[in-house]
């Protein structure tokens, strides 16, 4: 390269004017030539910058068994804090039964279940019976058989009441 | 991301990011703590590198942040020269040797006592290599702030060449 477009090149270089391809081509030729000018100097500093490492040999395994750590921590966190959430869950559960159960409320509802059992009521179980047959048989358009059968019954019930 | 792509992508840039948290925090204890701090917030946010177009501009501006907040300790503002400057070539005499080592330390002086937007600057330009734009998406400046602080950076820098090279001559 020529030494008038060099200097052109180091101009637009100090200027901050120059692109990225423009200064790698600058340091190139001051590495190849050893010229007495400041730049040769600032572009040897720059190269020798460029190799700067981290000094310790161990760098890198040392932060992946941190990682690993890291990771066998956040797992026995999460299993831990579900746990958590199941016991409090349970502890709610349990609190509701006693709580509902001191002040009455599942007796309540164990008598209005009851209260639906017609079984100690015969003449209403016969009713209720009379019923069903009939819905079953207009639903299914099987009145006739159904109503034999309804007929069947009615008479043996009145045969036991007599 | 798994392991094996957090080998691959991101422990190789190990060094670039101890370059660049340096030249933030100026001292090398501290600088490495910033890219072990980087790799791990990268390693925890690994689920997010799918959506990032440019992984190595990402960890660059973790490992900047990371090292923001250790200068803004003021514990940890202390300005140190870098003690590992090694120009030694096999040619040199002792004496160039000297010469050397003297010049060079001479560039990082001047280097250190940057302002530290033109230190950022000149580091991720110069040493590193990256266009003004990719320094305004690690760093946030916009891209004339960049491009002005790279042309301060390299104006004080010419100047003291000039003033060191003048008067080693004599």
């Amino acid at each position: 390269m020529r030494m008038k477009d060099i200097k052109h090149l180091i101009n637009k270089y100090w200027q901050g004017k120059s692109q990225p391809d423009d200064d790698k081509l600058i340091e190139k030729h001051f590495s190849k030539n050893n010229l007495t000018m400041p730049e040769n100097e600032y572009f040897a500093y720059l190269k020798h910058k460029r190799q700067e490492k981290i000094n310790n040999p161990d760098f890198e395994n040392e932060l992946l068994q941190t990682i690993a750590n890291t990771d066998i921590a956040t797992k026995k966190i999460s299993i831990r804090k579900y746990l958590t959430i199941a016991a409090a869950v349970t502890l709610l559960i349990s609190m509701s039964i006693v709580l509902l159960n001191r002040t009455g409320v599942i007796d309540k509802l164990a008598i209005n279940t009851t209260e639906q059992d017609t079984f100690e009521d015969p003449q209403m179980a016969f009713e209720e019976t009379k019923k069903a047959l009939l819905m079953v048989s207009e639903n299914l358009n099987k009145g006739k058989t159904y109503s034999h059968e309804l007929v069947r019954f009615t008479e043996s019930q009145e045969k036991l009441k007599n | 991301m798994t392991l094996e792509t957090f080998k691959r992508d991101i422990l190789p840039l190990k060094d670039k990011l101890f370059r660049y948290a340096k030249s933030i925090v100026s001292n090398v204890e501290l600088a490495e703590d910033v890219v072990q701090e980087t790799m791990l917030k990268v390693w925890e946010k690994r689920e997010l590198a799918h959506t990032i177009n440019n992984i190595e501009a990402w960890c660059m501006t973790v490992a900047r942040n990371f090292a923001l907040a250790k200068y803004r300790s003021k514990a940890n503002q202390v300005n140190e020269l870098d003690p590992r400057i090694d120009p030694i070539e096999k040619a040199d005499t002792p004496a160039e040797i000297l010469e050397k080592e003297d010049i060079l330390n001479k560039i990082d002086t001047i280097v250190l006592k940057l302002p530290l937007k033109q230190k950022e600057v000149f580091q991720l330009r110069d040493i590193e290599g990256y266009s003004y734009q990719e320094i305004a998406d690690i760093t946030s400046y916009q891209l004339s702030d960049v491009k002005v602080s790279v042309y301060r950076a390299r104006k004080t820098l010419k100047e003291n060449l000039e003033r060191i090279y003048a008067y080693e001559r004599y």
